[in-house]
């Protein structure tokens, strides 16, 4: 495949992805598109303005008989607090936990070779090279390094489980200056 | 003896992509999610009508059984129209934004194995690897999983090619495979 590059890669790395773990990777890439998407913002909102409604209280008592109107609106902002907060990012994984039994591509095991300033993926079926410029994001998990919005595949796994210390920190430094702003680091 | 493989190169242009994203989006609506747009749109239309014939109404009574109506005539009658129409706009307006990201493409399809080849990713996939395949009257789409997907353009092929692709998929894949509309 070409590449402007002509050096050694910065890594290899030889795995395979399991629907856990593509399912939680899934759910870290769309929790990184913006902070609306992570549940502790969506649940804090829910609260919040289940805070604004109940202080409201008292301004209603003067005008209305009953508090049907801002217990109504205390109970569905609570409702969709805990449905933000605990049923919604299940749902994300179980759907992603589909894409990837959908999918049997993300089964099969991959060689990924690390460059300056692409990456090349290889399975017994497929070879995609990508650069660090076509994807969005690089996010780095306790368990992995999760690139989003690839060209051919949205996302790239690079599991740190059965890399040294020494691997994942040559990794981390080199995505953190190939990404730059576009670099996060989470769970930590 | 068996046939030979059919090679299909073609670069992507705007309208492509379009009948693409349209072609998807139909594939995407269930049987089940059709008739029950349907028949909502059948429930406002006869509600608005045996509400106004049966309902004594004044302007604004009769303002909403009228948009009851046409909510319904859009639903039951419109809907994919509208929806592919928006589909349409977003692609091509998605292509212009990122028409460096549409490449020359090469599909060969043979009796085992389909392979795509850009200058940035090469697959053989055996058909049973493939979750999908849809074919309408403009696009040929193949389904690695659920939201991946790649397609190829009718007008990159002659009849007899479109022919042979249509058997291919058909016989492999069985029930994975989706027609609608094909020429």
């Amino acid at each position: 495949m070409p590449t402007f590059y002509e050096g050694g890669p910065v890594d290899t790395v030889e795995q395979t992805v399991g629907p856990d773990e593509y399912a939680a990777a899934y759910y870290t890439a769309q929790s990184a598109v913006s902070p609306i998407h992570t549940k502790w913002v969506r649940a804090g909102i829910c609260l919040s303005a289940a805070i604004v409604i109940a202080s409201f209280i008292p301004f209603y008592r003067a005008r209305f008989f009953t508090c049907w109107g801002p217990a109504c609106g205390i109970v569905l902002a609570l409702a969709l607090a805990f449905l933000f907060f605990f049923i919604q990012p299940n749902d994300i994984r179980k759907w992603a936990a589909e894409l990837y039994r959908s999918n049997r591509l993300l089964a099969l095991p991959q060689k990924i070779e690390i460059f300056r300033d692409s990456v090349v993926i290889q399975s017994s079926c497929e070879k995609m090279l990508e650069y660090w410029t076509d994807f969005s994001k690089c996010i780095e998990t306790p368990s992995a390094f999760v690139v989003t919005g690839g060209r051919e595949r949205d996302l790239l796994i690079i599991k740190k489980q059965g890399l040294t210390n020494e691997q994942i920190e040559k990794i981390s430094a080199h995505l953190a200056g190939a990404f730059a702003s576009r670099y996060l680091k989470s769970g930590r | 003896m068996p046939e030979s493989p059919i090679s299909v190169s073609c670069l992507t242009t705007k309208f492509d992509y379009a009948d693409f994203k349209a072609a998807a989006a139909k594939a995407a609506v269930r049987k089940s999610e059709k008739i029950i747009l349907k028949v909502t749109g059948t429930v406002l239309i006869l509600a608005a009508f045996l509400l106004k014939a049966f309902v004594y109404g004044n302007f604004y009574q009769d303002f909403i059984y009228a948009a009851m109506a046409a909510v319904g005539v859009i639903i039951g009658c419109f809907y994919d129209t509208i929806v592919l129409y928006a589909v349409r706009r977003h692609a091509l307006s998605y292509f212009t934004a990122n028409s460096e990201r549409f490449i020359a493409q090469t599909t060969e399809f043979s009796e085992e194995t389909i392979t795509f080849q850009t200058e940035r990713y090469t697959a053989v996939l055996p058909y049973e690897m493939l979750y999908k395949a849809y074919e309408d009257a403009r696009v040929f789409i193949i389904y690695t999983g659920i939201n991946e997907m790649k397609f190829i353009p009718k007008r990159a092929m002659n009849e007899s090619e479109c022919t042979r692709i249509h058997n291919i998929l058909e016989t492999k894949l069985q029930e994975k495979y989706q027609q609608e509309g094909a020429r």
